[in-house]
């Protein structure tokens, strides 16, 4: 067995080092495509992470009139609780709102300045039993005395949560593109391999050499490209997490956000996908330009 | 040994290499395969080695029918077939010793193995002071040794040679022809295709002669003369 590792290790490091523009062509788009896919499923985490705590606290704010009555906001409360769809009604007086600004955009001066008790409102934050009663709440007190609008806060983080999904979306498909052109370069490179060892493929067939034995110097050498590439992909994730969102998690505490251990949750998959890939872009092309 | 039942082969485009073949080898036999140039002998080699396939009829080789074999157990029928070219078809980058063992290699065969055998089988073919040696440091007769001890470092039961003394001078011929004799002497079987009317003549084996893909001449102990 000895004779056929180290005919195996040398055979796959020859055809790395005669192509090693080709290679490095092959490593990059790999690395690139797969960087964008685990960015993909990176934000997915992420959306799922801040979706289950935020979805969890917000739920519908109803704001008040500065002219209701302490008779009409007592019965507002009351018939909120009566509907039965309702789990928790805080009520958030004008202070506690300004309270809430000043804690939330701490630092901002020029927001500060400009925001006084005065015209922030007073409200009702609202959690329901069952978040799609949205509507059925909403429609009943829209018009009660006193309230000048219900809001669904879901609605704000929905169109938060379209845009990461479109920012998903959009990585997954160059992604895709990415890996079709990572195929085909590794395509293009066992062709050319392939090219340069045809004598040897060719007595390796006469004296009766495995079909296997003589595709797995090719399949290796695109599985180690592909390797190399979901690895560089990788880093790539892992220094992404530990600049742009650790320097997010500093600013922004009030979600949760992906950690470490997530991107080395996903750093397997890639490597998985790189090397599948690889071996079965490898495998397709053997049997186009090496008859085996 | 080998058997060729009614084989007709046409390749793709019309040209018809062999017409309704029918011979028999039996173990042992040292055969010329003669015949001009487009006669069909390769077609009849490649045939053997299933590196092409018939339109009609049955091919047998080393006790294995050819027609409809699965494509993984090719490799097992190569094992017993050695093969010799008039290219040689060495690789330049290897020693001879590299060449050789380099059959056995890449069939797996353990390294004690390769390394007991393949000095054996240079010293059979007189090239065992070659053995650190590249193909590119040696004549045509000592190239074409070491592409027949690569052929039968593995003992296969027969043994092919496509116009084995094409590129070589009558006189190192005649070298490669005894050493060709003395493996067939071991009891392996010769396939020669061949244009050397000399070395046939000289030889007086069996002779299968071809014209445009007929078989017009199977005698034994003949000589090339075309109908003689």
């Amino acid at each position: 067995m000895g004779a056929r590792w180290r005919y195996l290790a040398n055979e796959v490091a020859i055809g790395l080092r005669r192509n090693l523009l080709m290679t490095l062509a092959t490593v990059v788009t790999v690395t690139v495509s797969l960087a964008l896919l685990g960015a993909g499923m990176l934000v997915q985490l992420q959306v799922d992470k801040a979706q289950r705590v935020l979805y969890g606290e917000v739920e519908i704010s109803i704001f008040l009139l500065d002219s209701i009555s302490a008779d009409q906001r007592t019965s507002l409360e009351q018939d909120l609780s009566d509907t039965g769809l309702v789990q928790e009604i805080i009520y958030v007086s004008k202070e506690q709102a300004y309270r809430d600004v000043q804690e939330i955009f701490a630092g901002d001066e020029t927001i500060l300045e400009s925001v006084t008790p005065k015209i922030l409102p007073a409200s009702f934050r609202v959690k329901l039993d069952d978040p799609q009663q949205f509507e059925v709440v909403a429609s009943q007190f829209q018009a009660y005395p006193g309230v000048e609008e219900v809001v669904d806060q879901r609605e704000v983080l929905d169109k938060f949560f379209r845009i990461m999904n479109a920012l998903r979306n959009g990585a997954v498909a160059v992604a895709l593109l990415q890996l079709f052109a990572a195929a085909a370069l590794i395509s293009n490179t066992i062709r050319i391999t392939a090219f340069a060892r045809r004598e040897q493929t060719g007595i390796m067939k006469l004296v009766g050499a495995t079909n296997w034995y003589i595709r797995l110097p090719f399949i290796l050498e695109g599985i180690t490209a592909g390797i190399a590439g979901a690895l560089a992909a990788g880093g790539l994730l892992w220094l992404g997490e530990a600049t742009l969102v650790s320097r997010l998690k500093g600013e922004v505490n009030f979600i949760p956000f992906i950690t470490t251990a997530d991107v080395w949750r996903v750093i397997p998959v890639l490597v998985l996908l790189g090397a599948g890939l690889a071996a079965v872009a490898a495998f397709l092309s053997l049997r186009r330009f090496l008859d085996v | 040994m080998i058997r060729l039942d009614s084989v007709t082969k046409t390749y793709r485009n019309q040209v018809t290499a062999l017409r309704d073949i029918s011979v028999e080898i039996t173990k042992g036999e040292f055969v010329f395969l003669v015949g001009a140039s487009g006669s069909g002998k390769s077609t009849f080699i490649k045939l053997l080695l299933k590196d092409e396939d018939p339109d009609r009829g049955e091919v047998y080789v080393a006790g294995k029918r050819l027609n409809g074999m699965k494509s993984w157990r090719v490799p097992t029928l190569r094992r017993d077939l050695g093969c010799v070219f008039q290219d040689f078809k060495l690789l330049e980058n290897k020693t001879v010793t590299e060449n050789v063992g380099f059959a056995l290699e890449v069939i797996g065969k353990p390294r004690q193995m390769i390394v007991r055998t393949v000095p054996e089988v240079l010293e059979l073919v007189g090239l065992r002071h070659k053995a650190k040696a590249y193909p590119g440091e040696l004549s045509g007769g000592e190239q074409q040794r070491v592409s027949i001890a690569r052929a039968f470092v593995n003992r296969p039961r027969i043994l092919l040679c496509d116009e084995p003394t094409g590129n070589l001078d009558p006189t190192t011929s005649v070298g490669i022809m005894k050493l060709l004799d003395r493996i067939n002497r071991t009891g392996t079987t010769l396939v020669m295709a061949t244009h050397d009317q000399h070395i046939v003549d000289s030889m007086r084996r069996r002779v299968i002669e071809l014209d445009d893909g007929a078989l017009i001449r199977d005698q034994t102990r003949g000589v090339y003369g075309y109908g003689g």
